[in-house]
């Protein structure tokens, strides 16, 4: 049987896979389908490029699009921008004026070449009429004679673009580029090209949202261009939803020294989203995911059924939580006061690891809540765990379908993956992740370690918010600051940690809060299941515990004042 | 008097000296090029005044160009002089690539190709090996002018050439998000079979292959062919040599013939200063430059 939680990047699984798999998230596929201008902002794994391709012109006509995206007709255009193209740097050879007009005729014909592949596929609606037509329009626009015959005009436009990609190409590797050539600019070809298929009866007056993929990937110049071309506010013919990895680090000025602005020129959605509890945003949309995966591959149990939790473990943890409802009783806390529910969900689950033997086993890591928040909000995260899982249940009964995974599978596969990450953190850190030092890699592994061992203790002594499990940092203007942010950058970019934006408790306004991968957790035994709120350490601490290895001290009562009761963490 | 030019790479390994040493006892050449990486000047300093004393003993001419190697337009600049005003007029060139980052390697020859001249390549074992000789790599680049004729429509196929360890490729992995990986490797090196821990976003469209990544010979360029060209129609080729220096040159020979294959490196960041001691046996190569 064929493993329901694949988890390949979008663009290498099957088209039909792709599309039986996705989840519309109704948060933001309004957005997909609307003539504005869209950044979707997502770590890797997050389910950017699968959104894109999903609403691409080809995938649209493999899923027989509704008959309300026909009457909208909004044709999307997937551009990927992580092909080697983007990597090459011939063009550094160049003054910055040709480098910027190189950058600039690359960008612009993988547009065409895109668009060309992606409209081939509707080239039967045109009339013969049309074809001819766009055959004219096209050479026009390329500046080359209207081929012979009457071929395709869209498997023409694209056979001349990638020669003029070619011939680029080669006449920089040969240092043939002169200042003054003439290149193939963005209003002067993609421009003229969208207006001629708006011009025919098929496509009158469509509009086409070109879908960029992975734009961090673009030079500086495209980046730039790319911002130019969003900071169009006349949406009519085209608009550009465009997906970045690291949105924090991205620079968004445009080609001529502006800027773009957030709801002026774009809108953004975050597919970074904080995940609390089973009603949240994040874990709606993961027991989608899960749900539809399942009964795509004949399960038809759902997701809490297929990955049930350890009863012995549920009942401690109920017995637990029955401990906190009598502590909050006699704290004088009415029951179903708001008091009392806050007391409960912060103690509940705290109280069955304090109550634990410290000489037990670490607890079981079962139940599909736990594989949910294990995730830390990234569908990759999820779908991995999953995926093991299904081929270890499947393999224990000698390789039928699966009805469930056990715990103890489940919690097999947990506990083996988060040694993996430790042993990517501890020893592999400096192969994995390039320009990081081994004297990095071993700061983080110090500075993880002393942040679990710090939760822990947390966890165990804490008195008011024993759960948190992320931090935010104090005392930015301390000299050790940009030491532990750069440490973080890299542990972020090995997605150890995941940084969000939250609302800020000093002052309102807007700060970064940090999200350690809860992967990490199972390893020191500690809660997947984190509570709202952050705890606050200071830079020099979080310094001292990644450069000296000093632990992080827990203050057991003030360590959450001024932190409120409930956060958007 | 035919002009005989050794051109040579600065390392703090003894047998880039040793190496110097062996190629002026074998054979009379008139001048000695030292490439020599600025950055790690006071590393190279003292195997470097060596090989000077060397050659001024035999009375060859000896020069240094010192540069940053991991500035790729300085690079490029800078083989391409070699090749157009220093090496233009010389009657045989010997290039000996022990201790020469691929980067050099692939851009001196890429400079020396239009003249379609010969060159021989020379590679000297060391004696003996350390556990480790690099890490800390950084972001995989494309070398100027190898890096093939890529498409915009195209998924990538990264082809790496593999030495026991596939830590590198990982990093080429995350760069290039290859649809199709095939990873050539010496049957016999020690972690054969290590892409089975590789996570399964990579595993699943990646091919491990028993090959030898040090000769060089056209038989094995027609089985390295065999195994790229069914992927040149479909995808943007990205090759990269991860193992033994030779294959470099393998690389170098497949990208003369496939304008489309890319050549890619990834520059370390720390370099084991006693990775090998001595010297052991050389090989040389003859190769022809240009289009094949």
């Amino acid at each position: 049987m064929r493993n329901p939680f694949e988890y390949d990047a979008a663009p290498n699984l099957d088209p039909q896979q792709l599309i039986d798999w996705y989840i519309e998230d109704f948060n933001y596929s309004r957005f997909m389908t609307s003539r504005r201008n869209l950044i979707i902002n997502g770590e890797r794994g997050s389910g950017k490029s699968m959104t894109l391709i999903y609403h691409s012109l080809t995938y649209a006509a493999k899923r027989q699009a509704s008959e309300s995206e026909h009457t909208e007709r909004i044709i999307g255009i997937y551009v990927p921008c992580n092909t080697p193209l983007s990597s090459k740097e011939e063009h550094r050879l160049l003054p910055a004026i040709s480098q910027m007009r190189i950058a600039e005729a690359n960008l612009t014909l993988s547009i065409v070449t895109n668009l060309a592949r992606e409209m081939k596929y509707e080239a039967a609606r045109l009339t013969a009429g049309d074809r001819e037509f766009l055959r004219r329009e096209f050479a026009f626009a390329m500046e080359v004679e209207v081929p012979e015959g009457d071929g395709c005009p869209f498997d023409e436009l694209r056979r001349q673009a990638r020669a003029r990609v070619r011939s680029i190409q080669l006449r920089l590797q040969g240092a043939e580029f002169d200042q003054g050539d003439a290149v193939d600019t963005f209003l002067m070809l993609v421009l003229p090209i969208l207006e001629a298929i708006r011009a025919t009866e098929a496509f009158r007056d469509a509009h086409f949202s070109l879908l960029i993929d992975d734009a961090q990937d673009l030079n500086e110049h495209q980046r730039r261009l790319m911002n130019s071309w969003l900071g169009y506010r006349e949406n009519s013919v085209f608009s550009i939803k465009m997906a970045i990895a690291g949105i924090r680090t991205y620079d968004f000025s445009t080609a001529h020294g502006g800027s773009i602005l957030e709801g002026h020129d774009y809108v953004t959605v975050d597919l970074q989203r904080p995940v609390q509890n089973k009603d949240s945003e994040f874990g709606q949309f993961a027991r989608n995911v899960i749900a539809k995966r399942l009964l795509n591959a004949g399960i038809t149990v759902p997701p809490d059924s297929f990955f049930p939790v350890s009863k012995a473990f549920a009942g401690r943890l109920d017995k637990a939580k029955g401990q906190a409802e009598a502590d909050a009783v006699a704290r004088g806390y009415t029951p179903g006061s708001n008091q009392y529910r806050d007391y409960v969900y912060k103690h509940g689950r705290a109280a069955y690891f304090r109550n634990r033997d410290p000489k037990a086993n670490k607890p079981v890591y079962s139940g599909f809540g736990t594989i949910t928040h294990l995730s830390t909000g990234v569908i990759r995260n999820l779908l991995q765990p999953c995926f093991v899982m299904f081929e270890r249940q499947t393999s224990k009964i000698g390789g039928k379908a699966p009805r469930e995974v056990e715990p103890d599978v489940q919690d097999d596969v947990v506990k083996t993956q988060s040694d993996r990450l430790w042993e990517l953190i501890e020893n592999n850190l400096e192969k994995r992740l390039p320009n990081c030092t081994v004297e990095d890699g071993q700061a983080i592994a110090r500075l993880f370690t002393r942040l679990a061992e710090y939760f822990r203790e947390r966890l165990l002594h804490h008195a008011s918010e024993p759960r948190v499990v992320t931090f935010i940092i104090s005392e930015r203007d301390h000299p050790d600051y940009p030491r532990v942010e750069r440490l973080l950058l890299l542990a972020e970019r090995a997605q150890v940690v995941y940084v969000r934006l939250g609302t800020s408790k000093k002052g309102g306004g807007r700060e970064n809060y940090y999200v350690p991968n809860r992967m990490l957790w199972p390893r020191y035994g500690l809660d997947a299941h984190g509570q709202h709120g952050r705890a606050s350490l200071r830079a020099q601490d979080l310094w001292a515990a990644a450069n000296a290895n000093t632990p992080l001290a827990l203050d057991r009562e003030a360590d959450s004042k001024g932190q409120g009761s409930l956060f958007d963490a | 008097m035919p002009e005989i030019v050794l051109i040579t790479v600065a390392s703090w390994e003894e047998r880039f000296a040793l190496g110097v040493r062996r190629s002026l006892s074998q054979e009379n050449f008139t001048d000695v090029v030292c490439l020599a990486s600025d950055r790690y000047a006071d590393e190279t300093s003292e195997r470097r005044t060596a090989a000077r004393f060397l050659a001024s003993e035999a009375g060859v001419q000896y020069e240094e160009w010192q540069f940053d190697f991991e500035d790729q337009v300085e690079c490029y600049h800078k083989m391409s002089a070699l090749a157009q005003e220093r090496l233009a007029r010389a009657d045989r060139v010997v290039l000996d690539v022990s201790t020469a980052p691929r980067t050099l390697v692939w851009m001196l020859l890429g400079a020396l190709a239009p003249a379609g001249r010969e060159i021989i390549i020379r590679y000297s074992q060391a004696a003996e090996y350390d556990d480790w000789q690099t890490t800390e790599e950084g972001e995989p680049r494309l070398i100027i002018n190898r890096s093939g004729i890529m498409y915009p429509d195209k998924p990538t196929c990264l082809v790496a050439l593999c030495g026991p360890e596939i830590s590198r490729a990982e990093k080429m992995f995350d760069r290039f998000e290859p649809r199709k990986t095939l990873i050539l490797r010496d049957r016999r090196a020690a972690n054969y079979g290590e892409i089975k821990r590789l996570p399964n976003e990579y595993g699943g469209a990646v091919q491990e292959i028993p090959f030898d990544n040090t000769d060089t010979s056209d038989a094995n360029l027609s089985r390295l062919e065999e195994l790229v060209l069914p992927q040149i129609e479909g995808h943007n080729v990205v090759a990269a040599s991860l193992g033994p220096k030779m294959s470099a040159i393998l690389l170098f020979k497949l990208s003369q013939r496939y304008e489309q294959v890319g050549l890619s490196y990834v520059v370390s960041g720390q370099h084991n200063l006693a990775s090998t001691s001595g010297i052991g046996q050389s090989t040389d190569l003859t190769l022809r430059l240009g289009k094949q």
